[in-house]
């Protein structure tokens, strides 16, 4: 087993599945190993989660004796009820793509059962030290706005999952995978793209120097949408209401049953609603230019985007 | 489990189902269902209703936004029986018999 560091948490990982991560520190929230398959102890399926053409991409089951089980198309994790265990069953073929939904989807909501807020987002750390954080549904373009960010001297610090960390007065958040899955474009951008690989997305890993591990302040969320008719890339400030709204959609949850946890959630994301302010990034759908949303985004971080002066009057007013 | 049904009058008595959970943030809120993970935003007209729902009939509520707000008495009440459809339809309130 190998400690390694996530989302702000420590995770004992068989060591066939720690390859490239930051090396962990303190007591495991989790401890990862693989599984011979087994057949299922009086699982009851309980959600299934799809792509937007419809197809199930993930299921979720509780088995008698209280363990999750999640079924992926090529995997399937088992986690105990308290999220201490999880054991992977995958064919060799299929064990970098588990690894992947390892990460990216059974980690945070590994998290969500133990009591951690964690969104579906990507993540950038700017050069004073602010962490951004990109939210949108499926293929609008989250790990391309953290590629442009980068470009543009950002670090990344998530490419899939953002952790929210309450602290006193602020909310931060922690560094994933030092891994990003990029589409061609972005790739060359970034100086990733190799002989060989597909136009479509791939796995990649950035430059030592283009990730950053560590928990940091979060400054700002942005969510992206793209909008057939918008004359160019712009930012909308949303309200602590609308923030809201997006932050519930973007969430990891385990188990939607579980009325405690939602309740908690919704606590959880209220604050970082009400703390961190939010803007919706709006851009033309056929013609993304996520260049422009860097500078977009940069200029909000330096507070000398226009829309900023009357946020900021209106944040010290109320 | 109570369904959406029957017709919605001013005379109806609307009650907040009991596993909604609520957030106001500014003014605006964000009602959450927590049995069925179904949410809503309100913008402030809505919010000042939501707040009202619990102790007061929705002719009442009617009287009561007609004096704060600058908006005719018909078009309040068309407005707030169509929040309180939609509210219904996501099972965030419900109609009591």
């Amino acid at each position: 087993m190998v400690p390694v560091s996530l989302y702000g948490a420590c995770f004992n990982f068989d060591s066939v599945l720690s390859e490239g991560l930051e090396p962990g520190h303190g007591a495991p929230a989790a401890e990862v190993r693989l599984e011979a398959g087994r057949p299922d102890e009086g699982a009851h399926w309980f959600h299934q989660w799809t792509t937007p053409s419809g197809k199930v991409w993930l299921r979720a089951a509780r088995e008698s004796a209280g363990d999750y089980v999640l079924q992926f198309e090529d995997s399937r994790f088992r986690i105990t009820a308290g999220g201490e265990q999880v054991a992977l069953q995958a064919e060799p073929a299929a064990l970098a793509g588990a690894r992947h939904d390892l990460i990216n989807t059974v980690l945070p909501m590994l998290l969500n059962l133990q009591g951690r807020e964690v969104l579906h987002g990507s993540g950038v750390l700017s050069p004073l030290g602010e962490a951004a954080a990109f939210l949108g549904n499926g293929g609008t373009g989250k790990s391309t706005a953290a590629a442009a960010m980068m470009a543009a001297g950002y670090q990344l610090l998530s490419d899939d999952a953002l952790p929210l960390i309450p602290q006193n007065g602020s909310i931060a958040t922690a560094s994933g995978a030092p891994e990003m899955n990029l589409w061609a474009q972005p790739r060359r951008l970034l100086g990733l793209d190799q002989p060989g690989l597909a136009e479509a997305k791939c796995l990649v890993r950035p430059g030592e120097a283009q990730h950053r591990a560590g928990q940091f302040r979060l400054a700002r969320i942005y969510v992206i949408e793209p909008v057939a008719k918008a004359a160019r890339s712009s930012l909308i400030p949303l309200t602590a209401a609308q923030a809201l709204m997006e932050l519930v959609r973007a969430a990891h949850r385990m188990d939607l049953r579980d009325r405690a946890m939602l309740e908690r959630q919704f606590g959880v994301l209220w604050r970082v609603a009400e703390s961190v302010p939010a803007r919706r990034l709006i851009y033309r759908a056929h013609n993304p230019e996520p260049t422009s949303w860097a500078e977009l985004v940069e200029a909000d971080l330096r507070g000398s985007w226009p829309g900023a002066l009357n946020l900021q009057a209106r944040e010290r007013d109320s | 489990m109570s369904q959406p049904a029957g017709v919605l009058t001013l005379d109806s008595r609307v009650r907040i189902e009991e596993e909604v959970v609520y957030r106001d943030l500014e003014g605006e809120a964000v009602v959450l269902n927590l049995k069925t993970g179904r949410y809503f935003g309100l913008d402030p007209v809505g919010t000042r209703i939501w707040q009202l729902l619990p102790d007061h009939s929705l002719r009442e509520i009617l009287r009561l936004l007609v004096a704060e707000y600058e908006a005719g008495e018909r078009q309040i009440g068309e407005d707030m029986l169509r929040l309180m459809e939609e509210l219904r339809d996501k099972q965030l309130v419900r109609v009591a018999e």
